[in-house]
């Protein structure tokens, strides 16, 4: 379906148009608009192409709730959290998945964090992607522009942790993600004050929470296995009605599928923590202070 | 040996101090005999250089007349006695040049890796480390590692261990990287006027870098290397220079980096001005010059040409260019796993950021065995470098974790895991704790059990 063409100037676009010429004529005209009045001047409305369809998060039911298969291509989407929620986890796996059929994704890591291994667990291929650390927020987002301006890469990843850039440049990003077909996904964490214009221009915003860690137990030993995570679609421009869901997030490998649903009161029964916690906590921490 | 040992065991020695611009000029005057045979020569440093050889046998002959040549007009021009190896590739052809004998030439007839199989591994451009891994394996020939699968090649040596593979399976992954002319071309324009406006100076590099760009297409040259010089009214002059990520002799590059590196410089003159141009109180822009440097000769070097490099992994690499223009070039990179390392912090390597194709790379064999070894590797996808220092104390019967100066109190926990290597890796004795504070994050810690104090490796995010 292509959407509504809006232009403050809609002048030399003749209106009756045998089919087979419309999309060139479209391209001529958008081409013409944006010269004269800058790249402002027209934008899509609603609605998702067959070119917009996005990349899977390799979760099924999140594809199925954003309304987009899927991360969408060409757009702008935010996925936002507490500390710890596992938004920057979710956000690689897309990654991961926009680079299934080949092509380059870029990361742009303001906190300098970037951990290779958990990417490479995640499904990322390391040698397809790019990482860029900006010093500060604001080159962060020129950054992002510039990887986006080229179409060279599938997704672009912009982690700004608790940063608050200036609002001017998202309108900017979120036309020249459109104007190719890369999927830009900002990961933010929630806080006080939210990211200025961000909530604004997002086609796609995905809250995310972490409700318990999974594990894997032995005899000898624990290893952390995944992330249970209750994810709120707070903003879909293609929405499908689906607002609430707790999806299991592993840190290794793919899973998908309708078995990743887990009912959301039976999951936040099950997560832990809370006063035992901290009692265990606090014994082994005696314990570890003794020994050393 | 030290100098002072040699001279108390040989008092009549006679010992010259060591100059490298000596050497290098006097390898110079051989590189200029290369020349006259090959129009791409290669400098892989002193006494050492390659040349390409491929359609020379009208003009010389056969592969064994081309050496002699080479041999008798080099000591004729500079008095060097030259050894001469003659391959497909360039490792077969140095072996053979290191090992041709009185003749000084030899020519490898046969497939470049029948040539090597009997060759000590050695040879090959592998760390020391690796080489001695190899050995306690018993693979001492290169024939021996060339038959050793590629996954696990890669597995267990990284992308050098697969590069060395591909060489010694007699492939030259890389086409010869002719040698850098010394030549700089220049052109300047001169305003009348103080100019502040950065547009147009741009517009003014755009007219230089036409005018370069026809100068280097009637010599046949293109650029590595692009640099700017800007006088402003007060006679200081700020000089920028970018390497392009390939040679290039189009106007386009050569403006485009230019223009990066003075966006940047007139940013930070006036960060935060929506329209990036010099403060009418800073010195005025008065001259205007660019140059283009590190020429090479234009056919034969245009990788994306000969490479299957797709236009889309081209178009990444101008990207990446110009944020390095912009940010600085250890701002921008790729990754790549070292299953050698034994910690989490040394997991990963950098590598340069261009990427060479964008098409899906086999999957390296990641094996969970090391993944698990690396106790915390699972989940944590903020890796703190280098871990920070974190305090454990207990409030009230509640554990508590101190970090970046924030005290909070610990709601969950797992662990510890005891991680030590075996005896023939580096020695590691860590135990790990797996801690989830009341804000949320879910946070790694370990500690040194030979020293005191935790650490946080990273955070599940």
């Amino acid at each position: 379906m292509f959407g509504i063409l809006v232009s403050r100037i809609p002048q030399g676009v003749p209106l009756a148009l045998p089919d087979t010429e419309r999309p060139a004529a479209l391209r001529v005209a958008v081409h013409e608009i944006e010269q004269r009045w800058g790249l402002h001047a027209a934008g899509r409305l609603f609605g998702v192409s067959p070119q917009e369809a996005g990349f899977s998060t390799g979760i099924g039911a999140l594809d199925q709730a954003t309304g987009f298969e899927g991360i969408p291509r060409g757009r702008l989407s935010e996925l936002t959290g507490p500390p710890g929620s596992g938004a920057l986890a979710l956000g690689w796996r897309a990654l991961a998945a926009a680079l299934d059929g080949g092509g380059l994704a870029a990361y742009v890591d303001l906190p300098g964090t970037f951990a290779p291994t958990a990417g490479v667990g995640l499904g990322l291929d390391l040698s397809r992607l790019v990482v860029v650390r900006p010093p500060d927020a604001e080159t962060a987002l020129r950054a992002t522009a510039t990887l986006l301006r080229g179409n060279a890469f599938e997704a672009v990843l912009l982690d700004l942790e608790t940063a608050r850039p200036r609002g001017s440049r998202w309108s900017q990003l979120a036309d020249l993600a459109g104007r190719g077909s890369a999927g830009l996904v900002v990961v933010t964490v929630a806080g006080s004050q939210r990211v200025a214009g961000l909530p604004y221009l997002a086609s796609l915003r995905l809250g995310v929470a972490c409700r318990g860690w999974r594990w894997q137990r032995s005899r000898l030993t624990q290893v952390p296995t995944g992330l249970t995570l209750e994810v709120r679609v707070l903003k879909s421009r293609s929405n499908t009605g689906v607002q609430h869901l707790v999806i299991d997030c592993p840190f290794m490998g793919r899973s998908s599928g309708p078995q990743d649903v887990v009912p959301v009161d039976s999951a936040l029964s099950n997560h832990g923590g809370g006063a035992d916690a901290a009692l265990v906590v606090g014994a082994a921490a005696g314990d570890l202070r003794a020994a050393s | 040996m030290a100098v002072k040992e040699a001279a108390q065991r040989c008092p009549e020695g006679v010992y010259a101090p060591d100059d490298p611009p000596r050497y290098a000029q006097a390898f110079e005057a051989v590189l200029d005999v290369l020349d006259r045979f090959s129009p791409v020569v290669e400098d892989a440093g002193v006494g050492l250089a390659f040349a390409d050889a491929a359609g020379l046998e009208s003009l010389y002959g056969a592969d064994a007349a081309l050496g002699a040549r080479v041999r008798r007009d080099m000591e004729a021009a500079t008095g060097q006695v030259a050894q001469v190896g003659l391959a497909s590739g360039r490792l077969a052809a140095e072996v053979a040049a290191r090992t041709a004998g009185d003749s000084g030439v030899a020519v490898v007839s046969g497939e470049d890796r029948a040539y090597l199989a009997n060759q000590p591994v050695g040879r090959l451009p592998l760390d020391e480390r690796t080489l001695r891994h190899l050995s306690m394996l018993g693979i001492v020939t290169i024939g021996a590692f060339a038959d050793l699968p590629v996954n696990a090649v890669r597995t267990r040596y990284g992308m050098e261990g697969a590069r060395a593979l591909r060489l010694a399976c007699g492939e030259d992954p890389q086409s010869l990287k002719g040698r850098t002319q010394s030549i700089v071309l220049d052109e300047a324009i001169d305003f009348e006027w103080e100019e502040h406006n950065v547009d147009r100076l741009i517009f003014a590099l755009q007219a230089l870098a036409q005018r370069l760009a026809a100068r280097l297409a009637r010599r046949g040259l293109m650029a590595q290397q692009v640099g700017s010089r800007i006088k402003r009214s007060d006679g200081t002059v700020q000089r920028f220079s970018l390497a392009l990520p390939e040679p290039s002799g189009s106007a386009a590059a050569l403006r485009d980096a230019a223009r990066w590196r003075l966006e940047a410089w007139a940013g930070d003159m006036q960060a935060g001005a929506a329209v990036p141009e010099i403060a009418s109180h800073h010195p005025g822009v008065v001259r205007i010059s660019l140059n283009v440097e590190h020429l090479v000769p234009g056919a034969g070097t245009q990788r994306s040409l000969l490479n299957n490099r797709s236009e889309r992994a081209a178009r990444a690499n101008h990207a990446i260019s110009h944020l390095q223009a912009q940010l600085g070039d250890d701002a921008v990179f790729r990754m790549e796993l070292c299953p050698e390392a034994w910690t989490l912090e040394a997991a990963g390597r950098r590598v340069d950021a261009y990427v060479e194709t964008d098409t899906q790379r086999e999957t390296p064999t990641l094996s969970p065995a090391w993944l698990a070894g690396l106790a915390g590797a699972r989940g944590l996808t903020r890796l703190f470098t280098p871990p920070r220092p974190v305090r454990i104390s207990m409030i009230d019967g509640a554990g508590r974790v101190t970090i970046d100066g924030t005290t909070r109190k610990v709601v969950a926990r797992y662990g510890p895991q005891r991680m030590q290597t075996e005896w023939w890796a580096e020695p590691v004795d860590r135990d790990y704790l797996h801690v989830r504070l009341d804000d949320g994050r879910g946070l790694a810690l370990y500690r040194d059990r030979a020293k005191p104090g935790w650490f946080a490796q990273g955070a599940l995010d």
